[in-house]
Formats: C-alpha cells, structure tokens, sequence
C-alpha cells in the first residue's frame, strides 16, 4: 500500500545531515554487487509477523 | 523566493503481501521504497511486482521472504543501480549513507525497539540519512505507517543480530542505491 507522501514527513528537514553536495550522479560510481552467499538471508517463515 | 536543496522523500510502503498468515514483503516494500527514493520519483514499483519479476514469484514454504541477492538480481532487470554488499562493516554502510546513498538493510526487529512496529521478527527496512549530529537514522520500517528516526546504536545493533543469526561470521547485510541528487525547493 503506498500512502501519501505526507505521511512520511516525521521531522523539519533541518536535522538531516547534509551529505557531500551531490546534484547530479551518473552511476559511474556505484560500488560493485557482492554475493558472497546468495542463498543465505532468507527469512524463514515463523520469523515473519503474523497478520 | 529562495531555493533549497532537500533530500526528496519516497511515499512510505507498507508490506502487505500475505502468505500462511504472516506478512512476507518487508524485502519487497523496503526495494519500492529504494527505487522510488533513488529515481526522485520517477520509477514506482510496486511490491507485488518486485515479487513477480524475482527468481521466487511463488514463495518458498519454509522461508518465503526474499533475500538481498534476489532483490539485487531483480534491480537489474529494472535497469536500478542497486549493489548488495552484504558482508560490509558497519563503517562501509556509514559511508555510503554519508555519500548521498539510500539502503534496504536486514536486520533484527527487536532490537530496533521501533514505536510504531515492535514485533520481535526478523526484517529488512529501508534506510534513507542521518541526523545532524548522526545519532540518528530517518528510516521506513514496512510495518509501520511512516518514517520515523531510529537510534543508531539500535539499527547497528539489529543489523549484527541479524548477520549473526543468518551464518555471517564478521559484516552486516545490506545493499545500498545510487548517491541521489538532492531536489530543489522553493522556500
């Protein structure tokens, strides 16, 4: 379910750190993918919320 | 008139994909909120699409929820720059936050002591900056209803849990998006 934007507004953005002043990126920097145990991570069915 | 620069945020998505009686999509959700956040709005996915284009449509019985190598091999089929780096520190995922990048993180939600969600389960939760004084992570936990900021010591805490109790032996289990521009605004 995807809510309203609004929703997410918990805090003035002020208390957000300002990160390097990125204003444009081409995705030339993206760190490599690592899949060092692809079958690993997975959640196992009794450790996931009930309804 | 004055123009800002802010971080866009994403809509917040709950999980709600359902399977047995539990709720299974926190990966599913948490990846929505990545893309969204990522593309500054201009790609939504949707959860049940996320599923849908992953090497598991149909659930695996014992262990239904994806993990962040599916999820990664599903970002490539979008075209989203996404790179699993589960087995990174700590350190790694600071930095990359600090750089501008948003993340889905696994980890232990109890030990996230999260107010809106507290449920004692294990989980993946999308991750979006630090505060000032970096004490805290604004993040959106998929069974909650918004955002909220998170005490670091707990998002570490539960990511090393989470780590220990699926066999990593040293590093946490993440995956972090491109460095987002930030968005103009008129103040």
């Amino acid at each position: 379910m995807v809510l309203d934007p609004k929703d997410a507004v918990v805090n003035d953005d002020d208390d957000i750190e300002d990160t390097a002043d990125v204003v444009e990126s081409d995705d030339s920097d993206m760190p490599a993918s690592k899949s060092i145990d692809p079958d690993k991570g997975k959640i196992a069915l009794d450790r996931m919320p009930a309804e | 008139m004055t123009v800002v620069y802010r971080i866009y945020r994403p809509a917040h998505v709950k999980e709600t994909i359902r399977f047995n009686g539990r709720l299974i999509s926190c990966t599913e959700a948490s990846a929505s909120m990545l893309i969204d956040a990522s593309t500054l709005g201009k790609r939504i996915v949707s959860q049940q699409r996320i599923r849908a284009l992953s090497t598991e449509p149909i659930p695996d019985p014992k262990s239904p929820g994806l993990n962040l190598h599916q999820i990664d091999l599903v970002m490539a089929r979008l075209g989203i720059p996404y790179a699993n780096r589960e087995g990174d520190s700590w350190a790694e995922f600071v930095n990359f936050i600090r750089e501008g990048r948003r993340a889905t993180v696994q980890l232990d939600n109890g030990d996230l002591h999260d107010p809106l969600a507290p449920a004692d389960v294990a989980h993946c939760i999308f991750i979006q900056a630090f505060n000032n004084d970096r004490t805290k992570l604004l993040g959106n936990n998929p069974l909650a209803s918004r955002a909220e900021w998170y005490p670091v010591a707990n998002v570490r805490r539960a990511m090393d849990h989470f780590a220990k109790e699926t066999g990593m032996s040293s590093g946490l289990r993440f995956g972090v998006s491109r460095k987002v521009p930030k968005i103009a605004v008129n103040v």
